[in-house]
């Protein structure tokens, strides 16, 4: 069935009252209702804002990053609680990247991590992505976007990351807290947003 | 007649309940597992979610002190336990951190303490905190707090907080469940999984039901500046932070038509005779008080349209807008936090949807 993705009016309640013909139209109408809540409304997000070094003078952000923000390999860790539902997951990354012309390889990688025993270092659930410079924008001075699309992949098998797309969840640990580790080269990531992708065709 | 569901639930086969063909129990029974499931996990993703880069939130204070506070949605009076994970180190062992669950209106407030564990930068483990809410709780929105208290000597350095509440395991309680003061009646499986009449109590149940959980609110925009630091991190928001803070969140117009909106939370500082005004989500807000400011609105944002596509939702740019006048009344070098007589400020901003 196709997914409504908004909510509509439902039907009277006095029309499931006794003494009322209650025909198959009101209940279709309640099924459609359910199925936007559960899998549109809930669908999870998680929207990360990176704090950065301020002038203590002025006690807000007044520059995009510091002098020597950019850096070599770098790993950051982001925890994104899953629902029952996630089972491909899609990234806005706001960032800013050194100058490819004057900077070494400039790249992000994305992984997806189990979280057992808190650890960040928890079992690979998908070797995930790379952005590469055919796939970022080189300008040290603008907030930029990378994304990985929505394309609802089937279960990935690659050892290494791949080309950008959604990072996907295995049945197993849906609804599990998760950990999405970044790797950045010569890039500083300003935010990250992370999304269950909406599967608009679903056959019941 | 055990209010079970599974996760996910199975959707509802929408050609059998067209007129003419017969409802099939089956399908009765999955509007119920729907309506469970619905109730369990709705809302129990991240409602809030903050970083921050290497070496930017240091604390050194040797004492319990409020650094960060958030506003953020509770699913139910149902939902007991909030989980906040702590991403962050301990140059010597032996500090805590402490998170705090207050309900505005009710004033009533819980927490729970936990020993930082890590001596690096994402070193090992995050630490968790699970805060127990005791009494109930009939309101849409808490406040968390962060607090933290740094051994004699130590750095404490946060990397990233995240948090949720934990959903409800099957089967549900055996009795009305309750949401903002107002019933939600689980449906028994076993009673809709046999052959007989569709009640009139299923459908108006289940249409209040449906109303009720399209109530509950979800994070789309969370930021708190940081209260207390060693280090050079914001306390409010700056002129630059309307180019980053901002969401691409999926947000249905018209949903003033069936009577839902978008909530502001705003927390003030230094707000004078004048009001604050900031220009928020295609709104320009006027900010009264200090303290936690709410505000209503309706959507208004033109959709995005590029990403609308790719996700197949209507998205929208939620958050800061990227105006003159919003460069000109955040923190800055021309309105620095040293000034006097000290400038207004923001030091949290919350947006919530349905």
């Amino acid at each position: 069935m196709l997914i409504p993705t908004t909510m509509q009016r439902l039907p009277s309640e006095i029309g499931c009252y006794n003494g009322q013909l209650l025909f198959g139209g009101a209940v279709s109408q309640m099924a459609s209702a359910l199925a936007q809540l559960t899998r549109v409304k809930f669908l999870g997000e998680a929207h990360y804002y990176v704090g950065r070094e301020v002038g203590s003078v002025q006690g807000g952000r007044s520059w995009l990053i510091e002098t020597g923000a950019f850096k070599g390999a770098t790993t950051s860790n982001y925890l994104y609680q899953s629902t029952p539902m996630s089972s491909h997951l899609g990234l806005i990354i706001q960032y800013t990247s050194a100058n490819f012309e004057f900077a070494g390889n400039t790249n992000v990688e994305i992984e997806l991590r189990a979280t057992g025993s808190n650890s960040y270092t928890g079992t690979v659930l998908d070797y995930g992505c790379k952005f590469t410079e055919v796939d970022l924008e080189s300008d040290p001075n603008d907030a930029l976007t990378a994304f990985t699309g929505t394309e609802l992949i089937s279960a990935p098998s690659n050892t290494l990351p791949e080309a950008p797309r959604p990072l996907f969840v295995p049945s197993a640990n849906r609804g599990e807290l998760l950990n999405i580790a970044v790797t950045t080269n010569n890039l500083v990531i300003l935010g990250l947003h992370i999304y269950d992708l909406l599967d608009p065709e679903v056959t019941p | 007649m055990s209010n079970s569901f599974t996760s996910p639930p199975i959707l509802v086969d929408p050609a059998r309940l067209t007129s003419g063909l017969t409802i099939r129990s089956q399908e009765a029974q999955r509007l119920a597992d729907m309506q469970n499931y619905a109730f369990a996990y709705g809302g129990s993703g991240d409602v809030l979610n903050q970083a921050w880069d290497a070496e930017v939130f240091e604390f050194t204070t040797t004492s319990m002190t409020d650094v960060c506070q958030w506003y953020i949605p509770h699913p139910s009076e149902e939902h007991v336990e909030f989980k906040l994970r702590l991403s962050s180190f301990s140059t010597v062992s032996g500090s805590t951190a402490k998170c705090t669950i207050q309900f505005p209106l009710s004033g009533n407030s819980y927490n729970a303490t936990a020993t930082i564990t890590d001596s690096s930068r994402f070193n090992s483990v995050f630490d968790v905190i699970t805060v127990p809410i005791s009494a109930v709780e009939d309101e849409l929105y808490a406040i968390v707090t962060l607090s933290l208290q740094a051994a004699s000597g130590a750095t404490i350095e946060v990397s990233a907080v995240q948090g949720s509440w934990s959903p409800l395991t099957s089967p549900l309680a055996s009795r009305a469940l309750d949401q903002y003061g107002q019933e939600v009646i689980p449906q028994g499986q076993s009673r809709l999984g046999v052959d007989l009449p569709l009640s009139s109590r299923f459908g108006v149940e289940t249409l209040n039901n449906i109303t009720q959980m399209r109530r509950r609110p979800r994070t789309l925009l969370n930021w708190s500046g940081v209260f207390a630091s060693s280090s050079s991190t914001a306390k409010g928001l700056g002129a630059v932070d309307p180019q980053i803070l901002f969401s691409e969140v999926a947000l249905s117009a018209g949903l003033n038509l069936i009577g839902l909106d978008v909530d502001i939370f705003i927390n003030a500082v230094n707000i004078g005779a004048d009001p604050l005004l900031i220009d928020v989500f295609g709104y320009r807000l006027s900010v009264p008080l200090n303290g936690w400011n709410s505000i209503g609105v309706d959507v208004r944002e033109p959709e995005e349209t590029d990403r609308s596509n790719d996700f197949r939702l209507s998205m929208r740019r939620c958050g800061l807008m990227d105006t003159p006048h919003n460069a000109e009344v955040l923190l800055s070098f021309s309105n620095p936090i040293t000034a006097s007589p000290a400038p207004p400020y923001i030091k949290g901003i919350a947006i919530m949807g349905v």
